[in-house]
């Protein structure tokens, strides 16, 4: 956690970022998590809140931190066809993306807000799937804590570097992290969150310390 | 005590390991690998180049530098609050290391100067920081 932080830190300082503006963020997905009845944390929460809330790793708060949480997750792999014969939902896999930094551990000596290898893992997995960023109508984007989504956002070319707090304050980027239901969504089973026919989705995922990035392009199968 | 190969490591990696401890030991200095071809300069050492895959060169680094960022942890198995974790800009080199809280004394850019700090548990010596003196 204290490389989130570090990384955090920088990242508020390089850009004159106000904590306010990263709490705002964990606020708006609390909004979310809030309608999906199989999230784990679903109280509303308020900037202050956030900001109230124990300084965990400074400066990142507990409600800016991702929460400790057992899960599982299945994913089963075929041909279109035999989804299509046993009427199977299913989302069409259509491009994958995946990249690492040199260094094996840390990044030490690099910019800290920086993760060129995340962009680079974006840029295959579209450019295999022939899509944009445009053309994406839903993204689940990872962040184990509200700065590092934040700057997440800005490897992957979402906004400009340091832009992202002001954007999510702005209410945009509102196709992203609806509330982590790329599947459901694909496959229009996300009930009263569902997005009006959403084609193409993209998920993201970090490995190591924020040193490696997994990125995956999702389409509907219809 | 010596320090044990860590699974993940290849051999070499472990040697400059050891190498940059010794160093920092014997010498009180900190010292890393910059590329003969390239010149790049990286922490921690290698035996060969990321950019390039020349063989390095150990430098010195210099004792003084500026901190580049820094934090706490309220739970940690040696420094935890108010000690300060701090990634520290010496030369060419970011090198982590800690500094004495509080982290209010603290801003970015601080000027510190490197104090090797032996830890007899480890039977290494660790990279602590102190506030540089005021000329």
């Amino acid at each position: 956690m204290p490389v989130y932080a570090l990384a955090a830190q920088r990242y508020l300082h390089d850009h004159g970022i106000e904590p306010a503006a990263v709490a705002e963020l964990a606020v708006r997905l609390r909004e979310r998590a809030a309608r999906n009845p199989r999230a784990e944390l679903r109280d509303p929460l308020t900037v202050d809140d956030v900001l109230g809330s124990r300084v965990v790793c400074p400066p990142i708060h507990k409600l800016e931190a991702a929460p400790w949480s057992d899960g599982a997750a299945a994913v089963i792999v075929c041909s279109q066809e035999l989804a299509r014969q046993r009427g199977w939902p299913g989302a069409a896999l259509t491009g994958w993306g995946e990249a690492h930094d040199d260094a094996n551990f840390i990044p030490f000596g690099r910019d800290l807000t920086r993760y060129p290898w995340i962009g680079q893992a974006t840029e295959d997995a579209l450019a295999r799937a022939g899509r944009t960023r445009d053309e994406l109508d839903v993204l689940e984007i990872y962040g184990a804590f509200a700065p590092a989504e934040l700057m997440t956002y800005e490897a992957m070319d979402l906004c400009e570097p340091g832009g992202a707090a002001a954007a999510v304050a702005r209410g945009e980027l509102e196709n992203v992290n609806l509330s982590g239901e790329i599947f459901e969504q694909l496959t229009g089973r996300a009930g009263e969150r569902q997005l009006a026919g959403p084609q193409a989705g993209l998920v993201q995922a970090e490995h190591g310390l924020m040193n490696g990035a997994a990125v995956a392009v999702l389409e509907a199968s219809g | 005590m010596t320090i044990a190969p860590g699974k993940h490591l290849d051999r070499d990696r472990d040697a400059m390991a050891r190498e940059f401890y010794r160093r920092l030991a014997e010498t009180g200095t900190a010292a890393t690998t910059r590329c003969a071809r390239c010149g790049t300069t990286r922490f921690p050492p290698r035996s060969r180049c990321a950019d390039c895959d020349a063989p390095t060169e150990w430098i010195e680094l210099p004792r003084t530098g500026r901190l580049q960022a820094f934090t706490t942890q309220e739970r940690a198995l040696r420094y935890g609050a108010p000690t300060v974790l701090v990634l520290v800009e010496l030369g060419d080199a970011v090198l982590p290391g800690v500094v004495d809280g509080p982290i209010e004394a603290l801003t970015i850019g601080d000027e510190v100067e490197l104090a090797a700090e032996r830890v007899e548990e480890l039977g290494l010596s660790l990279c602590r920081f102190r506030p540089a003196a005021r000329p």
